[in-house]
């Protein structure tokens, strides 16, 4: 059942004591904000814990775990086998009763695929959680003017990105409402966009176009040519996720230079969001950190490391790899993800190399290159 | 056969090769390795047994119509068993192309051109082109004329390739398929037949339609011969060690082992294969590289229902133990064109049984009264 979110009476009556204990441990370390320090020792523990609280609750996570961890201790967060992103379109990857849940998130997707299911019981971490990581890396400043490409929460409940767009209008541009949204399904609302545009480029106050990355396209293709921004200083544009078949395809430093083009801003003010329906926490392209322009930085709960493609080991910074992310915010489905984006890791920042050539798409239209590149 | 013709001089290398003779098999398997389509070992035992098959009269007494005379053929190869280029060169050959043109693989790039460098030095008769074969015909397709085309791939590339040729070229497409292996429940029938399965299996590391992606199991449960399979495939892996896996296909392999694991009942992970043992039927899905599914059938009827919707794509029928082949396969509805043999041999046809068992989708434009789909 979805339900509007109440991010400030967090749902705990799906937890048991082990469970609540966690909770506490996550809900304190996210209080500490986006530069706390997790030092090796509580970071292994808290994680090792939940991974043991989550196999005696979850059937899929427990065999995936004995499948992929060999039968070893894990005694680290680096020796968790990650569930693999397809799991959430064929499992239920859940600790808690059905009846539990607040919220249903759904992947993206064709009719004809099976789409990824991610359910909260309780949805206050990730609202708190994504604002303060936000802050840190992409909303800096106390009010920003919002503009949302992405289809209103209340028309995409099952969007965790209309979710947490939704959380940031809250939090940022509290009076605007619906206003904020430009997106009714598909349809942009160009007309509209490029008035409210105009306007707000005549303020003061910062501008924040947030969304999906195929709605940027849209708005490129559709505002007439002649028509360019000047955004006020300060504003951030952030596109996220893949092109799912809805748009051309365009590669990202071309998109984010037509981007910066129209809007009038630099590179840096354009930042790459890294997250996922399977995923609560996100990872934000680290401008502030030098040299990390195609580099993210997660926030003090999430750990990126890349592993063998086929081994799933992981490897050292600098090499190239699946990247499988522990998310010690994924309490209620699996705390390791094992993705299909290569990409490679650099201390705390990594990059993202695409998704690996022939993996399941998500949710994204065969490419000629993909039918063609394996036939 | 005439002599001296290409099509000869391709029998003639064929005999040679089967024949052990020293640096032509050296050289075909380092084009094989260096391609990164199969170890040494397996690429050594793949030359051999496709190359047997060319025995005198083989290719002759395949009813090949000279329906090609004269033509200019472009034929553009799947990236699947990296010596099935062989059969496909020689039948365009027989056919009566007055040249041909290949588009290899990146998998059977290296061994293509080692061949077509062999049998024409001169490249009057047979151009080996670039990789990848589909898209790098779609790139040249202008420049060479070609017609006809005849490709082997995907559904999915198939049908870019035809739609992307221009009036009057007639197309001659064939599709990918897959084979199932059947086989009885009993203890001892299923350590019997378990080598045999895992032969068939790791053959050409599951590449190519004949080899088989699930094992279905009648009248009882599936563990004992997932077990049984586990066992075999780690032993294979000391005779035929498993070729290099690229990223993508790692990817894949990653995501279909944790789909499994999360699901199965048993899930036997080795360092080169996986088996997974479900309690219920489903379609075959395996990615290749020696990992399968085992599932549990009650009854012929349930299997046939469960194959109902691709029926069209089945290829091959393995029986181990449960009846005569060619019954089975009828009492399955699959038809009489469906290669049915006992386990252990479902990867080495005879050279005049080997071609895709389906109607191949012809088109020829303008119009559409040549064409045939595949479903």
């Amino acid at each position: 059942m979805n339900t509007p979110a109440t991010p400030d009476a967090p749902r705990l009556h799906w937890l048991d004591d082990t469970g609540r204990d966690l909770y506490a441990s996550l809900d304190s370390l996210v209080a500490r904000g986006a530069d706390a320090e997790l030092d090796a020792h509580t970071r292994d523990d808290l994680a090792c814990r939940m991974l043991a609280w989550q196999r005696g609750r979850c059937t899929a996570i427990d065999r995936v775990i004995r499948a992929f961890g060999g039968g070893r201790v894990i005694t680290s967060f680096d020796d968790i086998p990650g569930v693999p992103t397809d799991v959430f379109r064929a499992a239920r990857v859940s600790c808690f009763d059905a009846a539990y849940a607040e919220r249903t998130f759904v992947t993206s997707g064709t009719t004809t695929d099976a789409r990824g299911v991610h359910a909260f019981a309780s949805l206050a971490l990730y609202a708190r959680a994504s604002c303060v990581t936000a802050r840190r890396w992409l909303l800096p400043r106390a009010r920003y003017r919002f503009f949302l490409l992405a289809p209103p929460e209340s028309r995409a409940p099952q969007s965790s990105l209309s979710y947490m767009l939704d959380r940031f209008a809250e939090h940022w541009d509290p009076a605007a409402g619906p206003s904020a949204w430009f997106l009714d399904g598909e349809r942009l609302d160009v007309a509209r966009l490029e008035a409210t545009l105009r306007t707000a480029c005549a303020d003061e106050t910062p501008v924040a176009i947030l969304g999906a990355t195929w709605a940027f396209v849209h708005a490129l293709d559709l505002l007439p040519a002649e028509s360019t921004f000047c955004l006020p200083p300060g504003s951030v544009i952030m596109p996220t996720g893949g092109f799912k078949g809805r748009s051309r395809v365009i590669d990202p430093e071309t998109l984010f230079a037509l981007i910066c083009a129209r809007f009038g801003t630099s590179r840096t003010q354009v930042i790459q969001e890294y997250g996922m329906t399977e995923l609560t926490s996100q990872a934000y392209e680290a401008h502030s950190v030098a040299n990390a322009v195609g580099r993210y930085h997660a926030p003090p709960w999430m750990f990126v490391r890349a592993v063998d493609p086929e081994t799933l080991s992981p490897l050292p910074d600098g090499s190239v790899g699946l990247l499988r992310i522990v998310d010690l915010l994924n309490l209620g489905s699996s705390i390791a993800i094992q993705t299909s984006d290569l990409g490679r890791t650099a201390g705390r920042l990594f990059e993202v190399h695409g998704r690996a050539p022939g993996a399941t798409p998500r949710g994204c239209a065969r490419a000629i290159d993909f039918a063609l590149g394996r036939d | 056969m005439a002599t001296g013709t290409a099509a000869s001089r391709l029998m003639e290398l064929a005999q040679r090769l089967a024949g052990g003779e020293r640096a032509l098999v050296e050289r075909a398997c380092e084009a094989i390795v260096a391609d990164g389509a199969l170890s040494p070992e397996m690429a050594r035992w793949a030359l051999a047994t496709t190359c047997a098959r060319f025995v005198s009269g083989a290719l002759d007494a395949i009813p090949m119509p000279r329906d090609l005379d004269g033509e200019s053929t472009a034929l553009i190869l799947a990236h699947g068993v990296p010596t099935a280029p062989l059969r496909a060169l020689a039948l365009a050959l027989l056919r009566g192309s007055a040249n041909v043109t290949v588009y290899a693989p990146p998998n059977a790039r290296r061994l293509t051109e080692w061949v077509c460098g062999v049998l024409d030095p001169s490249a009057r008769e047979i151009v080996a082109a670039r990789t990848p074969s589909g898209a790098a015909f779609l790139e040249e397709r202008a420049a060479v004329g070609a017609n006809p085309v005849i490709a082997y791939g995907t559904d999915e590339s198939l049908r870019v390739i035809d739609a992307a040729l221009p009036n009057g070229c007639w197309f001659e497409g064939r599709g990918h398929g897959l084979g199932i292996a059947l086989v009885q429940a009993d203890h001892d029938g299923a350590s019997g037949h378990a080598r045999a399965l895992a032969e068939d299996v790791a053959a050409y590391d599951q590449a190519g339609c004949l080899s088989p992606r699930a094992v279905y199991v009648l009248g009882g449960s599936a563990g004992a011969v997932g077990a049984a399979l586990d066992a075999e495939l780690a032993k294979c892996e000391a005779a035929w060690p498993r070729g290099p896996v690229d990223v993508g296909l790692a990817s894949r392999i990653a995501q279909w082992q944790g789909l499994h694991a999360a699901r199965a009942i048993a899930f036997h992970r080795g360092r080169t294969h996986a088996v997974a043992v479900h309690d219920r039927v489903e379609v075959p899905d395996a990615p290749g590289m020696r990992n399968i599914a085992v599932y549990p059938i009650a009854s012929l009827a349930e299997l046939c229902s469960m194959l109902a919707p691709i029926r069209a794509q089945i290829t091959t029928l393995g029986i181990g133990g449960v009846g005569a082949p060619a019954s089975l396969r009828d009492a399955l509805g699959l038809p009489a064109c469906v290669r049915a043999v006992p386990v252990g041999i479902m990867q080495d046809p005879p050279l005049d049984g080997y071609e895709d068992p389906r109607p191949p989708l012809i088109s020829r434009r303008p119009g559409a009264d040549r064409f045939v789909t595949l479903r």
